[in-house]
């Protein structure tokens, strides 16, 4: 970094990341934002060249996304620890590589295929907290004056350049953290909006179709999708009732209840012969629930009440 | 004790007594889990439950689901006995024909020993 903050360069290096920060903020096309970042970071530091390679949250893989200079390698990949991106990606810590056909790590077959040659490079991990996303690299400084000149024709990357590029890929994952965040918030608004439909529903389902006198039930749910049902109807001179409990809360034990309710609504009582008729919605009922093939069960009281001689 | 289980040649023994509520069927349905679907698997689950006072749904529930469990793993599932309040719930429920039982105890039957 400038060791002066009123100098011309540190100027410009606030500005970038000022500005950086403002558009990881703003915008919801990461793309465009990492590559506009990408090419001002590798402006502010000479290099040569640029790529940004991000990774898969299942695999640990990390991809070529971007790059800026040098040969096309987008979509190539790497695996875990594979190489100096692989190395500093899993520790999370920034390094220079002076000469990178001396480091071991460094795979020259890689340079063969892409007709690159790496001088010499600066690995940033792009980490928020403990989230890893990726990494970026800046490869073979421009010299700054002759006499920074190596014999290849590049200049060594400094101290300052390698904190540059540690803020700018921090910045960077700041962004990537902003937008997860943002589809998480929308995901959850998704949900809740469901959710309130389904209450909306399960309210509907839970007033019976008629109103008889004398006759009022209300069911409260301890979560806001419950289990607990009640419903009555009448078929002739006989009021068939039901009142029940799936085992369980929340949403499943609402989906099971909903299709007890549909099952006793839709199910053809007969009021003449009305105790084979509720033996017969009992099995049909224990039909369903058993080709679920699922651990929860219903408790249920079944019963009518004649309006004639006033049998239960 | 409101259950005891045990494993002899091969064959698992669940025996049932008192009342069999949720407080106990959550805990067996671990257990029982864990001895259906581990190295070595037994060959037949038999249930004795001719001393059972009182049942919930939970405790019938519990039957279910090891009948399901040893269909899927080819286990032979048998209900050797059951007390009467047993029979008479299954029998609220309709579920008499898919848990039969060989064997409903009655007041007269002598009371065995738990094990």
């Amino acid at each position: 970094m400038p060791s002066s903050l009123d100098s011309p360069h540190a100027s410009s290096v606030l500005n970038l990341l000022f500005e950086m920060l403002i558009r990881y903020e703003q915008s919801e096309d990461l793309t465009i934002v990492h590559q506009w970042g990408v090419e001002q970071l590798m402006g502010l530091v000479d290099a040569t060249a640029a790529s940004l390679f991000l990774a898969d949250e299942l695999t640990g893989k990390l991809t070529c996304v971007y790059v800026c200079g040098g040969k096309d390698i987008t979509g190539v990949q790497l695996k875990r620890k594979q190489g100096i991106a692989g190395t500093v990606f899993e520790t999370g810590v920034a390094q220079i590589t002076d000469a990178a056909s001396k480091d071991k790590r460094h795979d020259p077959q890689f340079d063969a295929a892409s007709g690159f040659t790496t001088h010499n490079m600066i690995t940033a991990p792009i980490i928020s907290g403990t989230v890893r996303y990726g990494i970026v690299q800046l490869l073979n400084k421009y010299p700054e004056t002759p006499s920074h000149r190596h014999d290849k024709g590049f200049s060594d990357f400094t101290k300052a350049d390698l904190t540059l590029a540690e803020i700018a890929a921090r910045i960077m994952a700041q962004g990537l953290y902003a937008i997860q965040m943002a589809h998480k918030r929308a995901q959850e608004q998704v949900l809740r909006f469901e959710i309130s439909q389904a209450i909306e529903i399960q309210q509907l389902m839970l007033n019976p179709s008629l109103s008889i006198p004398n006759i009022c039930a209300k069911t409260r749910p301890a979560k806001q999708l419950g289990g607990d049902f009640f419903d009555y109807l009448q078929c002739g001179e006989i009021i068939v009732f039901c009142i029940g409990d799936v085992a369980g809360k929340g949403t499943p034990a609402a989906l099971i209840m909903s299709s007890c309710i549909a099952l006793f609504r839709s199910f053809k009582w007969n009021g003449n012969a009305i105790s084979s008729s509720l033996n017969a919605f009992i099995n049909q009922l224990n039909a369903f629930l058993i080709s679920l093939n699922s651990d929860r069960f219903v408790v249920m009281s079944l019963g009518s009440l004649s309006l004639k001689n006033r049998d239960v | 004790m409101s259950y005891l289980v045990s494993v002899e040649e091969g064959r698992l023994r669940l025996t049932l007594s008192g009342e069999v509520d949720l407080q106990i069927t959550s805990e067996l349905k671990e257990v029982l889990t864990g001895l259906l679907r581990s190295a070595p698997q037994p060959i037949s689950v038999e249930v004795h439950a001719g001393e059972v006072s009182y049942i919930d749904s939970s405790g019938i529930a519990l039957m279910l689901y090891a009948k399901k469990e040893c269909s899927e793993h080819h286990i032979t599932f048998r209900l050797k006995e059951i007390s009467q309040v047993v029979m008479r719930i299954l029998q609220l429920a309709k579920l008499e024909h898919l848990l039969k039982a060989e064997h409903v105890t009655t007041a007269q039957d002598p009371v065995k020993p738990l094990g």
